[in-house]
Order: C-alpha cells, then sequence, then structure tokens
C-alpha cells in the first residue's frame, strides 16, 4: 500500500519536472541506443561475409564503444547534476512536510528505477531496430553491397544492460550524498542561496593564457619538428594544454576581463555596458564549467568530423602515396634479388615492371658533433654503439638510397650526376650541407631540397640520389658490413614496381610471384598490391569516418543539452531580474535587448573559442592527416570550413529553439 | 497646487477564461499637493496595490484619468511609459527590488545610467544623498552583505536620485524590524520636510501615523480620509487605529 503510494510520488514527481526530465530521458535513451549499435557493430557476424573490413572495422568499433562508454558516463552524471540542483527546493520542501532523507531516498529510488527501464526498453528498442541500418550504411561507406540478415546481438544487449544499470545506480548513489549533505532549510534555499561576486583570480587567468599559448605554440610550430622531437607526444601535450587552458579561459579569464570593464569607469557607467558587464560577470561566474565543457566538446566535433571526412573524402590520394604503383615487390637480399631479376626478366616488358633499385636504410643513434659542426662537414660516419644500444625510436634516423633512374620513374625527376654527386631531399628544415660523408664515403651535395611530405614523420629522414645502380650497391654493401645494423641488418631492398593498367597483368604478375614463393619459400621477397592497399585504406578510413560522424552525434546531444539545461537555469535567474529591472524604469523592450545581448555572448562564446582552438589545431591535425598519408591542404581547409559552417548553423538552431524556452520563463 | 490629480479611476479585471469579471476599483477621486506626504491604507484586496500601479502607469485603469502636473498619465504611449517613469517618478519598494549583481553603489546609480549620466556627476549626486541616508560607508558592499533597514535606504537613495516629482512607495517598511522601521520613516519625514511629496501604500499604522494625510480606502472607492493638522504622531496613531477599528467593524462608507 505504502509502496503504491511512493511509486505514484515518484511518478508524478517525473511528470511534474517534464520539463527537465523529457531532455534527459531522451539524451539516456539515445545513449543506450548509441552504446548498443557501437557494441553490435564491433561483434557483428556479417562481417565474415564482407571481402574487405573484416578485420579492422570490427577492431574500429571495438574502440568506439569504449570511447562511447566513457563519454557515456561522463555526460549522463553531468546532466544529472542539473536536475538536482532545480529539484534541490523541492526536496527541501518535503522534508520539511515530515518526509525523511530516508523517505526521499526511496522515492529517488523508485524516480532512479523507473528511469531505467524507459531507457533500457526505449533504448535498446531504437538500437535494435537501427542497429542494421547503420551496418548497410556502414558497408556502404567501405563500397560494398549490402548485406542481407538480421541480428540481435545478445552480448551487446546484455553489455549495453549492465552499462545503464550501472552509470544509473552510481549516479544514484551521488543524488543521496548530496541530499544527505545538505541541511533542509539549505535544500529549501536551492538554488539563489546569496551569490558573491566573482573574484579576479589573477593566478589562474596566467596560468590560462599560458596553457593557451603553449597549447596554440605547439601546433602552430607543429612543422619545425623533425627527429629526435616526438610529434604524437608534443599533440598530446598541446591537446591537454589547450583543455585545461579552456576550463581556465572560461573560469578565470572571462572573469579579469569584465573586471578591468568595470574598473574603467568611463565604459561601464554607459547604458549599454552597464547591466551587460555586471550581468555577464555573475553568468560567468555560474556558467564558467559549463560553457568551456561545450567549447571543448564542439572542437572535439569539428576536429573529429573534419578530419576523417577528409580522409574519407582524400582516400585515393591516400592510396596514391601508400601505394604508387599497382603492384610492389621488396626483397631484402642483394643477391637473392638478382635470382628475382632473372626469373622475372622475360616477362618485365610484358607486365611492365621496371626494376628500381632504392635501399632504404635505417640508422639509430644521434647526430654526435653537434657543436663544433659547420655546414660543410655533416657526416653520418658515426653510429654509435651506445646510442645504437638505447634502442631508443625518438633519436632514430632514415637514409633512402636511390639511383638517379630509380628516382626519376617513382618521382618524375631526371638529374644527372657523377659519381661522387648527390641531391639530398630532407624533411629536416635548415639542413644546407656542401658536402655529405656517408658509411665512409664523400659526396658533393649538388641540390639540398627541404620536403614536407612522405611518412617518415617521427624520425629525420634524407632520401638521398645517387648517380647510379652500382654506386648505390656499394653503399648498401657497406652498410652490411657495419657491425651494428638495427632490425638485423635485413634492410636491404631492392624494389620492382609492376605499374600495369589492366587487371589481368595485376592477376599475372601475382600468379608469378606466387609461383616463385613456391619454390622458393624463403626467397627473400614479399609483395603488395594497390587492390590490397585500397581494401585497407577504404575500411580503416570508412571506419573513422562513421565513427567520427557517430561521436559527433553523442557529442553534439550533449552539447545540446547543456544548452538548453544553462537556458533554463538562466531564465529562473533571470525572472526576478526583469521584474526589477522594469520598476526601476527600463521598457521591457529594453530589458529584453540589454538580457539578450548578455545572453548571446555567453551562448556563443564557446562556439567561437571552439572555432579558434580549430584554427590553431589545423597545422597539428593536418600534420597528422599527413602522417596517415593524406597530403591535402586544401582538402582539408574545404573539410573544416564546411564542418564548422555546419555546426555553427545547427548550433544556432539549438540556440533560437531553446532561447524561446528561455524568454518563456522570463516572461511568465 | 495639486502635483497629482486622481479623478474617478476605476479598474474591472477580467479573469483570463470565460467572463468573470472583478471590480478592484470602483471610483477613486482624489489629489495631492505639491510637498505632501499621503499614505493611503486598506485591507488587503481593497484595491490599494491596484492603485499604486495605476499611479506608477504599471497598469491603465478602465475608467477615470490621473493628471501628473496636468499630464494625463493613463494616455501616455506604450513606447514612453518607462522615460516617463525615469524622468518623475521615484520607487520604494517592500522587497527592496535591488539587484544582487551590482553593488549598492551601482544600485543607486542605476536609473543615472539608464538616463545616461556621467561618473562625475553622478557621484557628485551620490555623496550628498548618501550622507543624508547614512550609508556612505557601505556603497562598495553588495545587497547580500548589508541589513535590510540599509537595503531600503539604498532603494530611497535610488528612488531620489533622480529628484523625481513624486515618490511612490510600496509597504516600505512591510520586510523590516522595528528599529529600522523607525529609521526609514524618519527619513521620509525628513525629504518631506524638504520639500518632496511622497505618496505611501501600507498597512502598518505606525507608518501611516507619520504621513500628512491618510486615505482609507475600502471595496475600491475612498471611504474616509484624515488630516493631520497639529496632531502629533501619538494622537495620530490613535485617530488612525480608530478609524481602522470602525472600517474592520463592518462600518459602511454610505452609513
Amino acid at each position: 500500500m505504502r509502496n503504491r503510494y511512493y511509486a505514484r510520488l515518484a511518478l508524478e514527481n517525473i511528470k511534474k519536472n517534464a520539463k527537465i526530465y523529457i531532455p534527459y530521458l531522451i539524451t539516456s535513451i539515445l545513449t543506450a541506443a548509441m552504446l548498443y549499435i557501437i557494441r553490435s557493430l564491433a561483434m557483428n557476424p556479417d562481417y565474415a561475409k564482407l571481402p574487405r573490413g573484416s578485420h579492422t572495422l570490427p577492431k574500429i568499433m571495438n574502440f568506439g564503444s569504449y570511447v562511447t562508454m566513457i563519454f557515456a558516463f561522463i555526460f549522463l552524471f553531468y546532466t544529472n547534476s542539473f536536475i538536482v540542483k532545480r529539484r534541490r527546493k523541492e526536496f527541501g520542501l518535503l522534508n520539511i512536510l515530515g518526509m525523511d532523507k530516508r523517505h526521499i531516498a526511496k522515492m529517488l529510488f523508485i524516480e532512479t528505477v523507473y528511469i531505467i527501464l524507459i531507457t533500457l526498453v526505449c533504448g535498446l528498442g531504437i538500437g535494435i531496430l537501427l542497429d542494421k541500418l547503420m551496418f548497410m550504411s556502414l558497408t556502404k561507406l567501405i563500397g560494398e553491397s549490402v548485406v542481407l540478415g538480421f541480428h540481435i546481438s545478445v552480448v551487446s544487449l546484455i553489455i549495453t544492460t549492465i552499462f545503464i544499470l550501472g552509470t544509473f545506480f552510481l549516479i544514484y548513489l551521488n543524488m543521496l550524498r548530496q541530499i544527505h549533505l545538505a541541511k533542509p532549510i539549505e535544500l529549501l534555499s536551492g538554488a539563489n542561496a546569496g551569490e558573491r561576486e566573482p573574484k579576479t583570480k589573477i593566478i589562474m587567468t596566467l596560468l590560462g593564457l599560458a596553457l593557451i599559448s603553449v597549447g596554440y605554440y605547439l601546433s602552430i610550430t607543429v612543422n619545425a619538428y623533425y627527429g629526435t622531437d616526438s610529434f604524437l607526444v608534443k599533440m598530446f601535450i598541446a591537446v591537454i594544454c589547450v583543455m585545461i587552458g579552456t576550463y581556465f579561459l572560461f573560469m578565470a579569464v572571462s572573469i579579469t576581463i569584465l573586471k578591468l570593464l568595470k574598473r574603467n569607469r568611463k565604459y561601464y557607467y554607459k547604458t549599454n555596458h552597464f547591466t551587460a558587464v555586471s550581468g555577464l560577470l555573475y553568468r560567468m561566474k555560474r556558467n564558467a564549467v559549463g560553457l568551456a565543457s561545450v567549447c571543448i566538446l564542439s572542437t572535439m566535433v569539428l576536429v573529429m568530423i573534419s578530419s576523417t571526412t577528409s580522409l574519407y573524402i582524400g582516400i585515393e590520394d591516400v592510396i596514391e602515396n601508400k601505394h604508387p604503383s599497382d603492384v610492389r615487390i621488396t626483397e631484402y637480399d642483394i643477391e637473392v634479388g638478382d635470382n628475382v631479376t632473372e626469373y622475372l626478366s622475360d616477362h618485365m616488358d610484358n607486365l611492365r615492371i621496371d626494376r628500381l633499385t632504392y635501399a632504404h636504410l635505417f640508422f639509430y643513434g644521434e647526430w654526435t658533433a653537434p657543436k663544433t659542426f659547420t655546414e660543410s662537414d655533416y657526416s653520418y660516419d658515426n653510429i654509435n654503439e651506445n646510442y645504437y644500444l638505447t634502442n631508443n625510436v625518438e633519436s632514430a634516423y632514415t637514409v633512402s638510397i636511390y639511383s638517379a633512374g630509380a628516382h626519376s620513374i617513382l618521382k618524375n625527376t631526371g638529374f644527372e650526376l657523377a659519381d661522387d654527386e648527390c641531391v639530398i631531399y630532407t624533411n629536416r628544415a635548415g639542413f644546407h650541407p656542401d658536402k655529405i660523408t656517408i658509411l665512409g664515403k664523400t659526396f658533393r651535395v649538388v641540390r639540398c631540397e627541404y620536403e614536407d611530405g612522405g611518412q617518415e614523420y617521427a624520425t629525420d629522414s634524407y632520401d638521398m640520389i645517387l648517380s647510379s645502380r652500382d654506386v648505390m650497391l656499394e653503399m648498401l654493401r657497406a652498410y652490411n658490413d657495419m657491425s651494428f645494423r638495427p632490425n638485423n641488418g635485413r634492410e636491404r631492398i631492392n624494389l620492382y614496381y609492376a605499374d600495369g593498367d589492366k587487371a589481368q597483368q595485376e592477376t599475372q604478375c601475382i600468379e608469378l610471384l606466387d609461383s616463385y614463393l613456391r619454390v622458393h619459400p624463403d626467397g627473400g621477397l614479399y609483395y603488395s598490391t594497390k587492390t590490397e592497399t585500397r581494401d585497407d585504406a577504404l575500411s580503416i578510413y570508412s571506419g573513422l569516418f562513421f565513427l567520427g560522424i557517430f561521436l559527433g552525434t553523442l557529442f553534439l546531444m550533449e552539447t545540446i543539452l547543456i544548452i538548453y539545461y544553462k537556458q533554463i537555469t538562466e531564465g529562473f535567474e533571470d525572472q526576478k531580474r526583469f521584474e526589477i529591472m522594469q520598476n526601476v524604469g527600463m521598457s521591457l523592450s529594453e530589458v529584453v535587448k540589454s538580457i539578450r545581448s548578455q545572453i548571446l555572448i555567453v551562448f556563443f562564446l564557446p562556439l567561437l573559442t571552439a572555432g579558434m582552438h580549430v584554427g590553431f589545431a589545423f597545422p597539428l591535425v593536418n600534420r597528422m592527416l599527413k602522417l596517415l598519408d593524406l597530403d591535402n591542404t586544401g582538402l582539408f581547409v574545404i573539410c573544416v570550413l564546411c564542418s564548422f559552417g555546419a555546426f555553427a548553423l545547427l548550433y544556432s538552431m539549438i540556440y533560437i529553439v531553446t532561447a524561446r524556452t528561455y524568454y518563456k520563463i522570463v516572461k511568465n | 497646487m495639486a502635483i497629482l490629480e486622481v479623478s474617478s479611476l476605476g479598474k474591472i479585471y477580467t479573469t483570463r477564461f470565460g467572463g468573470n469579471k472583478v471590480q478592484a476599483l470602483s471610483d477613486v477621486s482624489f489629489s495631492v499637493e505639491q510637498g505632501e506626504y499621503v499614505a493611503i491604507m486598506g485591507e488587503s484586496g481593497s484595491g490599494k496595490t491596484t492603485l499604486l500601479n495605476i499611479l506608477a502607469a504599471l497598469d491603465k485603469p478602465t475608467t477615470g484619468s490621473v493628471l501628473l502636473e496636468g499630464k494625463d498619465i493613463t494616455k501616455i504611449k506604450e513606447k514612453e511609459i518607462s522615460a516617463f517613469r525615469r524622468d518623475n517618478l521615484g520607487f520604494v519598494f517592500q522587497d527592496f527590488n535591488l539587484l544582487d549583481t551590482f553593488s549598492i553603489k551601482d544600485n543607486i546609480f542605476l536609473p543615472l545610467v539608464l538616463l545616461g549620466c556621467g561618473y562625475e556627476k553622478m557621484n557628485a549626486r551620490l555623496t550628498p544623498i548618501a550622507k543624508r541616508l547614512g550609508i556612505t560607508e557601505i556603497l562598495e558592499k553588495y545587497p547580500y552583505e548589508v541589513s535590510g533597514g540599509q537595503k531600503q535606504r539604498t532603494a530611497v537613495a535610488r528612488a531620489i536620485i533622480t529628484n523625481p516629482k513624486l515618490i511612490l512607495a510600496d509597504e516600505p517598511t512591510g520586510a523590516l524590524d522595528s528599529r529600522s522601521t523607525d529609521g526609514l520613516l524618519d527619513v521620509f519625514a525628513d525629504l518631506n520636510a524638504d520639500g518632496q511629496t511622497i505618496l505611501m501604500v501600507t498597512h502598518s499604522t505606525k507608518a501611516a501615523s507619520r504621513a500628512g494625510r491618510v486615505l482609507f480606502i475600502k471595496d475600491g472607492s475612498v471611504y474616509h480620509q484624515l488630516y493631520r493638522g497639529n496632531c502629533t504622531n501619538e494622537g495620530m496613531y490613535q485617530r488612525i487605529s480608530d478609524t481602522l477599528t470602525l472600517l474592520m467593524s463592518g462600518g459602511d462608507a454610505d452609513a
């Protein structure tokens, strides 16, 4: 009997607070649905029916499901805090009317049960319905025809259920903690407990500015990193700096600026500025954390969507970069290589195979004479045993050696060099030696060019072009005789490029190589084809693209929810203020104008800051894309601009819709 | 010369759903002379608040007119009303109506800033007022840091800083303890002695006893009025009490 009373009370509570509970429920339902979908995509049995992507896609989706879980947990917790804040007064009233905290706990428990039930039933239902659609879009993305069949992933259902139960249980415990800690009178006064004017936090302000500057600096100077500086580490540092910096920016820097404006009497005591500055001061204080979160979420959405879209659209570029020829044959022994050449010799013309020899040498160690060297004194002789033993990848560099002939086929150059001359392409800026000594042989550097491309971003890399194949082989032999050879000294590579136009040529070439490998199982050769590369790239980048959109949707949903709750909270806070300002002699339209400008600043500041972050992150992300073999700055620029435009439009729409709720509350 | 002339004011509210009509004011007429201090008393629901709202140009009457220095405020265009109120009226409310985002000083400056005054001018006006009201010490503080009496004196300072023709006070002592009440009433008496016209709506016999004239409103019309004449505050208090007793015990205006 009594239990039924609680059940009814709990249901009434949710209904009564529909304005805040419905968006919360929608979010939790969609979160559950998304979690089910991504989990199910990670283990869909139909991958086996796909000719490509069956290995990579489950891995990517599996990774995505963990990211989804982490953020879903944070989001649900965070959203709930808004609800508790809004309902404090209600709890206080119930407490004073004679309801024990124990009873309130019971009521809340039943409410939580309702929410879990609604979430699971609707969320899993929607998840199951949309799962197939998502799988079809994914297969469409990787360019495969639709696979028939419908599955309900029981494991995913269980995982999602456990996740939702766990999250809401923790949320429930957190609510209990907040209620138990508070005295009834505190609960009653709830939201509008005496508010102090925010203090200027000098240290936090400086720290915020410093962190953001460091983050931006690291991003802008990204092209100056070479070799010993690890790109990924710097990127990680930059992201962390900007994230923390953003919180400080909103919490302290904004307040410091407003305080400075306030101190300037000429500026402050103007009709337009007076209410705006003081109003903003409090708004920023109340909303700093939420706005910073919106800003970071927006930045993440923008970066994720623009970069994954670039990768997906630019996939042909990537494939060209990764695998310029149709078939690439790699050998790791010069002598065996000659055998292969002989074996293939009859078919070279027919299959349009070019024998291009280049060696890819890999050195561990560090520049040994950094203090005393002169411009003309570069030498690569100093392979130091100690450095090698440290096995420190950060202090590694690679030298690829080409014959002039090979290079002109590969890169369309046509150098004519003497035996003691060389041309150098490097990703190390400011490298202009006259002479170079490597493996005991000295070359005159005819030309040295900075080239920010290629794949060896984590290390210094040097492409060295020598006059002929013979000179090159001489260098290789010297490398082989070296006592400390990284990679077990197997870095002796001959390459063939088969660049036939027709699929038939490719098939023939592969058949030939396979039959050679059957006779010489240890033949010291392996090959790769463009088709394979394309399949791999398609499945990886489609997977990433899908994940980008998927997570982008999740983050966007949370952004919408935060903005909505902020508008409601602001609305209730401003109700009284509206009234007072009118009483003091402002007309309704003046009050609306003043408050609207404040609200606009508050809500569009995160978007503007996110735009700035994305702008400064551009070099960093562009570099990361190059690392993933996409070297197309123009495409990335377009993707960033489009993403930002679309996002800004969506953001404004969200604002307009939620602002209506705000004005409804305020004018009430 | 009468600064305010209210003649046959009537107000009928229509409830939102259906045609239930409520007569808040039936026929109110009175006038206030320049420099007068008038208190309006009446039961809850007698129409005091409606009357004050109309005088403050916050609400429009159904019939009748309100002349402030000969100008009918019920005929002022919607757009000009705020400016009119800013220029001519000062308000003191029961719950102070201070903005918690402003310091005491900025709260007082608010109407002047809206008028577009410069800081130096505002400060020059504030200094004597703050001294007179005894709030010089707390100017830099915030509303949540000061007492109720100080808040109300801040509200008075805000009301008089524009040199309004008329101060309208709505239950100004309603939220104050007895000491603060005395202090505030002294302030009002002091302002009135300097020629400030004040119209105060109140429940409090004590507050009303300090006024020069007391109007009693019952069922939407003026029921009775008392002039102070040469009466002391105590004598006035006694007369008001008697009138209220009469009012309560069901005395009818027509009787």
